[in-house]
């Protein structure tokens, strides 16, 4: 069992000469965490202007999603959950994409289809999530089972909350991916909250990352807080299933900084002190304290990139909601390869229903 | 060839293997044991275990699982040992697999099937006879195939294992054994969305599917002595249901008799009578008349009353001609 | 949009609508057929020149319309601000009273057949009406159970009247008879007749009636000719377009047999076989019956001795060919027994005399005696 096997929650940086990462590298991974945070502030932020619709935001999460996904390579698939901000704009989602899937206009790759904040895009391998928990895990096994089949290099990673490891679609494909040792990552973000309930109520264990001995599986415990210990993991992990050694089980402890949605209000289950605290312990913060320290960063330099990136957020949202909502005909596409009769017939009367723009008062 | 329904799914099954690398079995003991039912006999030692896979025994994992092998290129054909056990791979079937095409805006499209036997007529109880059909037809982006017997079966199955969207295949208990008949060797079709008209009639329309075909026709035969002419029409695809020959029929006869052993309520007969009250009502002689399982779990000792039987069907079609 | 009764060509102002194909909130496709609008004795189907629903019909079955006016209004699909929602379909409102029991589908006969559902004897369970029920009644309907019945005048019914009040006032017309043998007729009929059967043909005394009539024009062209009432002129035609009146179930319809004088006896009777098919079909098209230049009517297969046929205005002349029957004669001053018939010829005295009348009959006549004459 490797639980605890790396950094437990660390309080000081580690030193440069540790580094797994170039400079540049260092740079990058800082720079994705700036944008998925601004990206949700200021989606926070639109949604209170009445802007945009409804948000997942990741704040506090972003160690954790651009340190594991950029430990990934390109042909590895991505299996979100609705909290995946950090994830997508990881991937290198462009600003635009993301923000018309947020509005779901008629330029949203999945149509208008799907809830806002569920993002996904086949170029990217990311497969659009669905909003029941968990249910992903077992696609993420599935598509990993059948690249193992087909002798393909790749692995797949599923993301979820706490909250998921108590459901029984948790049980149900990481007991699967145990006994076949499938080439997949399950990445468990360990907000301490699905939604007011705290995570010692999911479950008797402290550890999360003791479930996966239950499953015969690795389990390793990680401060998500701190992006380069989620780094490491995670390509431990990717090493570990491409070598035919079976599933890894991440747990990475961190902190949801802000709402769970933005129809939540965390002051009716959880104090001011509390989130203070966690503030402290920002990984945003710490990685530009610990780029500093490197001398690879300064508070001018964060002011300059942190501008343009509002600049950039802010034009992203207002072209958004400049482009038109999908056409009618949209709402009745992808539902099979093919459309039959009634959905036609359907479509039809849609149509009507547009055409005539007749209204009751 | 002469095979029972359950033969002529393992035929189906092993010339779609044969010709398709990409399609693989798994669920509950379809391995090496063949199944509980024997569907999948003898699979694996020709196909290996690798494309014949005992799962653990948790439906929401074997569901998910095909979903993403599918993803990836390969045409899982679930096996879900009883359709009564389903319903704990309902949220993968039903928020996974019938609407990931639709969430993705086209873009991940799972290419599936889930084979389950279903229905009552073998002593089964509230937990192994069960006929959930009306569940999966009223979730759009799932297609809901039932045969009638031995070829349709293999034609069927073979077609929804090549269709590109997510089918329920739902094999009738009742069926497995009883019947056999000749089934076409080699690669054979029936495509779906096609009802069939088992036997044409001008009096009275039969709309059914599964082992009820048999009994209506059973029925029918009787009510020739009474000298009405009866049609029964084997739907064969729920969904997407072939609506031309189902109104073609009813305006022909004008009276509509719909068996099914599924409860009555909200069952698919309620959606074929309102489809009519749409579309033929100007036709209609009579009001349309469900012979169906009760709105009851299905009892173990009274299951043969449970189940619609051809005396049942009788009644209906006289009652509907005396109207 | 408005859909208009539009000019459809060949001089039609008016027709009358026969019956819709569509009903008020249905929705239609381009070039789909509309209304049944009957002109000039034939009927054409509208087709819609766009695709939307129809929101209102403005011409009633059984009225008359000319040409411009509104017949329907469409709400086209394409045109997004014309903000008509579709209004559901409904049966056709004719009173139905729902309290009557009866089953959809003797609800759609009772329509369909004009019968009053209220007046039916159902004999279903609690009395309800059956299809069978109501076939009877229209049965029943159909025979006058009364003293006097009221028949509409409608359809091709009112177009004949019109046609022959109008002929009637408008016309001069004088009738005279002249007697014709029509053994030798008959005769080269019998010679010819099994070559003809043996191509699935048939050969009537009315194939050569017309060309005897063919033949007689071109010697007397003011007997194929209009009186151009507004000029003054008597057009004479160079062309020879031959109704041949038909007795159908909807009434009396003239197709034309179009350039009659090019026609050898085998067209000539393949082309009236085919336009007495297409009239009891009701499929004639309204080129089959304009055009006309003279009428014969062949009255005669039914019977009656003489008659005084209606000219078919602003034709100048009609021919009536009565029964053909054995009859003694007198030949060479003996008394023979012969096939005759009587020929009667009305003429419009505005445009030619008797005299010329009669000499026209006369070469009729004499080609009917001398059949072999009348294709050489
Ligand atoms: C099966 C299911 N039950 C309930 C919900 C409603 N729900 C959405 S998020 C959530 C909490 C999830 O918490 P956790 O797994 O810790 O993830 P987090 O939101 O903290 O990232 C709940 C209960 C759901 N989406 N799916
Ligand atoms: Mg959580």
């Amino acid at each position: 069992m490797n639980a605890g096997s790396l950094s437990l929650t660390p309080s000081k940086p580690r030193p440069a000469v540790s580094s797994p990462l170039t400079g540049k590298q260092l740079l990058r991974l800082y720079y994705l965490m700036i944008v998925s945070r601004i990206a949700d502030e200021r989606a926070l932020i639109a949604h209170k202007q009445g802007r945009i619709g409804f948000y997942v935001p990741a704040v506090g999460e972003e160690a954790a999603e651009v340190g594991s996904v950029f430990a990934l390579s390109p042909e590895d698939w991505i299996f979100p959950d609705y909290r995946g901000s950090g994830i997508a704009l990881a991937r290198e989602m462009p600003l635009k994409i993301f923000f018309d899937q947020v509005l779901g206009n008629i330029e949203d790759v999945l149509k208008g289809h799907s809830m806002p904040s569920h993002w996904g895009d086949s170029s990217l391998n990311i497969v659009a999530p669905s909003s029941p928990i968990c249910t992903h895990l077992s696609h993420a096994v599935g598509v990993a089972w059948a690249a193992m089949m087909k002798r393909e290099k790749m692995v797949t990673i599923s993301y979820f909350g706490d909250g998921g490891t108590s459901s029984g679609e948790f049980h149900g494909a990481v007991n699967l991916a145990g006994v076949f040792k499938i080439p997949t990552i399950f990445f468990c973000r360990n907000n301490q909250y699905a939604i007011s309930v705290p995570v010692d109520r999911q479950t008797a264990v402290t550890n999360l990352a003791e479930k996966a001995s239950a499953y015969g599986i690795t389990g390793v415990r990680v401060d998500g807080n701190d992006v380069l210990a989620v780094y490491l993991a995670t390509k431990e992990a990717r090493q570990r299933a491409l070598r035919g050694d079976g599933p890894t089980f991440i747990e990475a402890v961190t902190y949801r900084l802000g709402p769970h949605t933005t129809i939540d209000d965390p002051m009716k289950y959880r104090g001011k002190t509390e989130e203070e605290s966690a503030w402290k312990r920002d990984p945003i913060l710490r990685f530009s304290e610990y780029l500093t320290t490197l001398g690879l960063w300064d508070m001018e330099k964060d002011q300059v990139l942190r501008n343009k990136i509002k600049e950039d957020v802010n034009l992203a949202i207002t072209n958004a909601k400049e482009v038109p909502k999908p056409e009618i005909d949209s709402l009745f596409e992808d539902v099979y390869s093919t459309s039959p009769w009634h959905l036609d017939e359907q479509r039809m009367e849609a149509r009507r229903f547009v055409a005539s723009k007749r209204q009751i008062q | 060839m002469e095979l029972t329904l359950v033969q002529a799914v393992n035929d189906a099954l092993r010339e779609e293997m044969k010709r398709d690398q990409r399609v693989v079995v798994l669920g509950e003991d379809v391995g090496k044991y063949g199944g509980v039912f024997k569907a999948t006999d003898g699979l694996q030692a020709v196909f290996g275990n690798e494309r014949v896979i005992d799962t653990p025994l948790n439906e929401q994992a074997i569901v998910g699982a095909s979903i993403g092998m599918s993803l990836k290129g390969l045409v899982p054909v679930a096996e879900i040992q009883f359709i009564d056990f389903i319903h704990p791979a309902f949220d993968q079937i039903v928020s996974e697999l019938s609407k990931m095409r639709y969430r993705s805006g086209g873009q991940y499209a799972p290419h599936v099937v889930i084979r389950a036997p279903f229905g009552a007529g073998t002593k089964g109880g509230p937990y192994h006879s069960q006929s959930s059909e009306s569940y999966f037809v009223h979730t759009a982006g799932l297609k809901v195939v039932i045969p009638s017997s031995p070829a349709e079966c293999k034609g069927l199955l073979t077609s929804s294992i090549r269709d590109t969207d997510p089918v329920i295949f739902m094999e009738s208990k009742r069926l497995y054994r009883s019947v056999r008949e000749e089934v076409p060797e080699g690669e054979y079709l029936v495509p779906l969305g096609k009802a069939r008209n088992a036997r044409p009639g001008k009096d009275v329309t039969i709309l059914t599917y599964g082992s009820m075909v048999q009994v209506s026709m059973k029925a029918a035969e009787v009510m020739c002595e009474e000298d009405v002419d009866v049609e029964v029409i084997d739907i064969r695809t729920l969904m997407p249901l072939d609506i031309e020959t189902v109104v073609a029929s009813a305006k022909k006869t004008g009276r509509i008799v719909i068996v099914h052993e599924a409860p009555k309520t909200m069952g698919f007969g309620a959606e074929i009578s309102a489809l009519l009250s749409e579309k033929a009502f100007d036709y209609l002689k009579a009001p349309i008349i469900r012979v169906t399982g009760y709105d009851t779990p299905v009892p173990f000792s009274l299951e043969d009353q449970y189940s619609p039987s051809p005396e049942r069907v009788i009644a209906a079609i006289r009652n509907t001609m005396a109207y | 949009m408005e859909i208009k009764f539009s000019d459809i060509g060949e001089g039609v102002a008016e027709g009358e609508i026969v019956r819709w194909l569509v009903r008020e909130g249905e929705l239609v496709k381009e070039d789909q057929p509309l209304v049944e609008i009957m002109t000039d004795k034939v009927n054409v189907e509208i087709p819609s020149p766009t695709s939307g629903h129809i929101v209102k019909i403005i011409a009633q079955e059984n009225t008359r319309v000319f040409v411009g006016e509104t017949l329907v209004e469409i709400a086209e699909l394409s045109t997004r601000q014309d903000s008509v929602s579709p209004k559901p379909v409904l049966p056709n409102s004719e009173i139905e009273p729902s309290q009557i029991l009866a089953s959809p589908s003797a609800r759609r006969l009772a329509r369909d057949l004009r019968v009053d559902l209220a007046k039916v004897h159902g004999t279903g369970p609690g009395g309800r009406v059956r299809d069978d029920d109501v076939s009877s009644m229209h049965r029943l309907l159909a025979i006058p159970d009364k003293m006097e019945e009221r028949i509409p005048l409608k359809g091709i019914r009112r177009e004949i009247a019109e046609r022959m009040t109008n002929s009637t006032m408008k016309t001069a017309s004088v009738t005279i008879v002249e007697e014709v043998e029509m053994g030798q007729v008959l005769k080269q009929r019998e010679t010819l007749k099994e070559s003809f059967d043996q191509r699935g043909r048939k050969l009537t005394p009315l194939t050569f009636i017309i060309g005897a009539v063919v033949k007689a024009l071109k010697l007397f062209p003011y007997l194929n000719a209009e009186l151009d009432e507004t000029s003054g002129d008597i057009l004479l035609k160079r062309y020879y377009n031959i109704g041949m009146a038909t007795a159908t179930e909807k009434g009396l319809l003239v197709p034309i047999i179009k350039g009659a004088e090019n026609m050898g006896p085998e067209e000539l009777s393949q082309k009236i076989e085919e336009q007495a098919t297409k009239a009891r079909e009701g499929t004639l098209q309204l080129d089959d019956v304009s055009d006309g230049t003279f009428s014969v009517t062949n009255i005669g297969a039914i019977g009656g001795l003489i008659s005084t046929p209606i000219i078919n205005h602003p034709q100048v002349a009609i021919l009536a060919v009565n029964k053909i029957e054995s009859r003694p004669i007198s030949r060479h001053d003996t008394i023979s027994i012969a096939k005759m018939s009587y020929l009667s010829l009305t003429f419009d005295h505005r445009v030619l005399d008797g005299d010329m009348a009669a000499r026209f009959l006369q070469e009729i006549k004499r080609t009917l005696e001398q059949p072999s004459l009348i294709f050489a």
